[in-house]
């Protein structure tokens, strides 16, 4: 199927709403919720058919416009279904605009056994735009007995700027053709968390080192700064929720330093 | 096994660059090791072999040698802009900043070097563009142009960099790891073969034309938290 999203937010009297809505399924959202007031709107990103099915081409648009926030967030696991010969892909396509707030955390993805799969982000900041983002990779369906039985899973994701890269991801994992339990690689842990700030100089300042002092057990983990504008974190662990309140305890730092307010009162994380 | 055809000129520029002598200053890096030993990933003679071999599945074959090629291509085009674009994508996707820096003073050597042994217009203005910062410095990326500033083969300019890689990673582990010079000898001599075999395999399996990919998260993590490390060996 060919799925759409794509959605424009816009301020009007300090209250971020959703201006222009295309949805083709099996891609849905809700109605935008607001449980912390006028900002940021809470988007919920439903996939109707309960995963990701060969042939699948997904397009996700998200424009946010000048001083606005956004809150992602996905129900559930993004299920990859096995795939015989073809492929699937979803092309995620983020414009910040001066001023706006994008916080983006999603559920694992999880490639099942015989799964094909690209995908493709790209993001791209304006002035003062500010982005926190996470995602984990899962290794398939464990309670199937499932890891790294996949045939591929391909990822290109890139965070630009009017000056050009700020960073770029892009691996091809094919378990079969090169195991990527080895030293260096994914080491013997099964999941992958992969997670993106980038805000103003002075509270990206705070906020690396307030990152670099959290004490995780159990995760193996490092942080660094990007070239400008953010730093960039990745872990290691052995299950999902691991990872996931490892990233809360992460964006609980992000909310208080750059944002200077709590975590939502309803969450997923 | 890949048959190669080389001047003799080209040979002793090889051994020259593959020399300690030569001033990358590639071997004041470990490249992760330091960090994958104080860690336990690598402990003993099995655990570094598999590290290496990992570091050319994932890396070097995918992603460098990628970009050696690319970095050849715009040679042959003497197109700066191409070169400029293969180097700022090489530079984004090496996110530790240690990875990223250690990079970038090994490709401003590089191409220094390559400027005054091979002058030409083509070096020298690579060299003109890193002072300008209109390059950022890849060293895989940068490794190409000298290949080329040179006159090498790209193949022979690939067992190049998987030599100097192999005898780079052996040699930190003397010092990091309880191992001898002749055990060193014994999984240089191992690597060098696996090599060549895996890249015979590697060519025949890939297009030539897929855009450099890697795929090391517990190296680059190593390589993050090597930055804050209060007692090392090494720079990275």
């Amino acid at each position: 199927m060919h799925g759409l999203l794509e959605i424009d937010f816009e301020q009007r009297e300090g209250k971020t709403v959703a201006t222009a809505l295309r949805e083709r399924a099996p891609l849905k959202v809700l109605r935008p919720l607001y449980p912390e007031g006028n900002s940021p709107a809470h988007l919920y990103v439903l996939n109707t058919t309960g995963g990701i099915l060969e042939g699948d081409q997904l397009n996700i648009r998200l424009q946010l416009k000048k001083e606005t926030a956004v809150l992602v967030m996905m129900p559930a696991a993004t299920k990859v279904h096995p795939a015989k010969t073809g492929e699937a892909r979803q092309k995620i396509e983020f414009r910040l605009s001066q001023g706006s707030v994008l916080e983006y955390l999603t559920e694992p993805l999880l490639p099942f056994s015989g799964a094909a799969f690209h995908q493709e982000t790209d993001i791209f900041l304006e002035d003062d735009a500010t982005l926190f983002w996470g995602d984990i990779l899962g290794p398939g369906r464990l309670a199937a007995g499932e890891s790294f039985s996949y045939r591929f899973y391909e990822n290109r994701m890139q965070i630009r700027d009017g000056k050009g890269l700020i960073s770029k991801e892009c691996f091809r994992i094919e378990p079969a053709i090169t195991p990527v339990n080895a030293p260096g690689v994914m080491a013997g842990y099964t999941h992958l968390g992969s997670l993106y700030v980038c805000c103003g100089a002075d509270p990206l300042k705070e906020l690396f080192h307030a990152f670099r002092s959290t004490v995780m057990e159990n995760l193996e983990w490092g942080v660094s700064l990007l070239p400008r504008r953010g730093l960039f974190v990745r872990v290691l662990g052995n299950n999902t929720p691991q990872i996931q309140d490892f990233f809360t305890t992460l964006w609980a730092l992000f909310r208080k330093i750059v944002l200077g307010r709590m975590l939502p009162p309803v969450r997923r994380y | 096994m890949t048959a190669l055809h080389l001047s003799t000129r080209a040979l002793l520029a090889l051994f020259q660059w593959c020399d300690t002598l030569f001033p990358s200053g590639a071997f004041s890096h470990s490249f992760g090791l330091e960090s994958a030993v104080q860690s336990r990933h690598v402990h003993n003679d099995a655990t570094l072999i598999d590290w290496v071999q990992a570091k050319i599945t994932h890396q070097v074959f995918p992603c460098d040698t990628v970009l050696i090629r690319q970095a050849y291509q715009a040679g042959q085009l003497e197109d700066l802009d191409l070169l400029q674009k293969i180097d700022a994508s090489a530079y984004a996707m090496r996110l530790p900043r240690e990875t990223r820096e250690g990079g970038k003073m090994i490709a401003s050597r590089l191409i220094q070097t390559a400027s005054e042994l091979y002058p030409n217009p083509w070096t020298q203005g690579c060299q003109t563009a890193l002072k300008s910062g209109q390059l950022k410095g890849d060293a895989a990326v940068a490794f190409g142009l000298v290949g080329f500033g040179a006159g090498i083969p790209f193949e022979a300019a690939i067992f190049a960099y998987c030599y100097i890689l192999i005898s780079g990673q052996v040699s930190a582990a003397l010092r990091l790891l309880p191992m001898g010079q002749q055990a060193g000898q014994h999984i240089i001599h191992r690597l060098l073969n696996w090599t060549d075999e895996h890249w015979a395999a590697h060519i025949k399996t890939t297009d030539p034309d897929r855009a450099p990919m890697s795929f090391m998260p517990a190296a680059e993590i190593g390589a993050m938290r090597h930055e804050s490390l209060p007692v090392r060996l090494f720079q990275s």
